[in-house]
């Protein structure tokens, strides 16, 4: 008569303990490295942006601020809609240069605005001396 | 007396969830993040107009030595005095590198070492009326070359 052995079964042991802390890692990696962006609203989504094939080059969000110019020619700073008839951009840009020496201006504009709306903004860059200039585009497949 | 010994409570906090926790708040971070990268054509601004009048003197340039890019209503290219018309990506290119080269071939003849390494200046002038996208389309081509090239965006009126 045949032998039946049985066969032992082994205890499958995942340690977990170190699961936690991980997690926490991660989660501490995260919260330090997000940057909250200051508007709410993205006033021209990225596809208006205009075309561009080269010289893309990406800007640090700690050292810039965003001026949005929607078709309609509304300027907003901040979700504050500003004008190009008052000193309004000159001192919002001013503030913004005195928290950051390095600052750069982003036109999220979108591509099929009049020139001039640009041109008057650029304008009061000038005036207010932040004339370090992002045009931002989207690359061309 | 009798003296009565206080029976000591054990105090357990439960930290098995602590992981599962962790990871939720993770998660909530991963989907709710909203990249927004900021990329684009990086350019500089000359001064204001009058900062630039207490601190420079006016100088005559001519062709060889500045190129007057004037963007149309239409989107045509003025180039200087020539008639407006249409350009391709390759066709800027082109003429931004012959201006270049004129620029260069100028500066071969110049005696004054200092002045051998003057580049060429290329004034964007944009009509108010003409699409943005026309203007930084130019000023992308023209980046391309910016270390042999000067540029100056317009904004006179």
């Amino acid at each position: 008569m045949a032998k039946i052995m049985m066969k032992k079964k082994m205890e499958a042991n995942i340690p977990t303990t170190s699961t936690g802390d991980i997690a926490f890692l991660l989660l501490l990696f995260f919260m330090v490295s997000t940057v909250f962006v200051q508007e709410r609203v993205f006033w021209v989504q990225r596809d208006r942006f205009p075309f561009a094939s080269e010289n893309v080059e990406r800007v640090s969000r700690n050292e810039s601020a965003t001026i949005y110019i929607t078709r309609q020619e509304e300027i907003l700073i901040d979700d504050f809609p500003r004008s190009v008839d008052d000193n309004s951009i000159v001192d919002a840009m001013q503030a913004k240069a005195r928290e950051i020496p390095t600052l750069q201006v982003c036109f999220r504009t979108d591509r099929d605005t009049r020139y001039q709306a640009v041109r008057d903004v650029m304008m009061r860059l000038q005036d207010a001396d932040t004339r370090n200039v992002v045009f931002e585009v989207q690359k061309k497949l | 007396m009798k003296v009565t010994r206080k029976r000591k409570r054990k105090a357990d906090i439960p930290t098995a969830s602590t992981g599962d926790i962790a990871f939720l708040l993770i998660v909530f971070f991963m989907s709710t993040t909203k990249f927004d990268v900021k990329e684009g054509v990086k350019v500089q601004l000359n001064k204001a107009v009058n900062q630039e009048q207490e601190q420079t003197t006016q100088i005559q340039l001519t062709e060889k030595e500045m190129t007057r890019l004037e963007i149309m209503e239409n989107g045509y290219l003025k180039v200087n005095d020539t008639e407006p018309r249409a350009f391709s990506d390759s066709e800027l290119d082109k003429l931004i590198l012959d201006k270049i080269e004129m620029r260069d071939d100028l500066n071969r003849l110049e005696t004054d070492p200092d002045l051998r390494s003057t580049k060429m200046l290329f004034l964007v002038k944009t009509n108010p009326e003409a699409k943005y996208n026309e203007m930084v389309r130019v000023v992308d081509h023209l980046v391309t070359y910016r270390d042999r090239a000067m540029i100056s965006i317009s904004t006179a009126i």
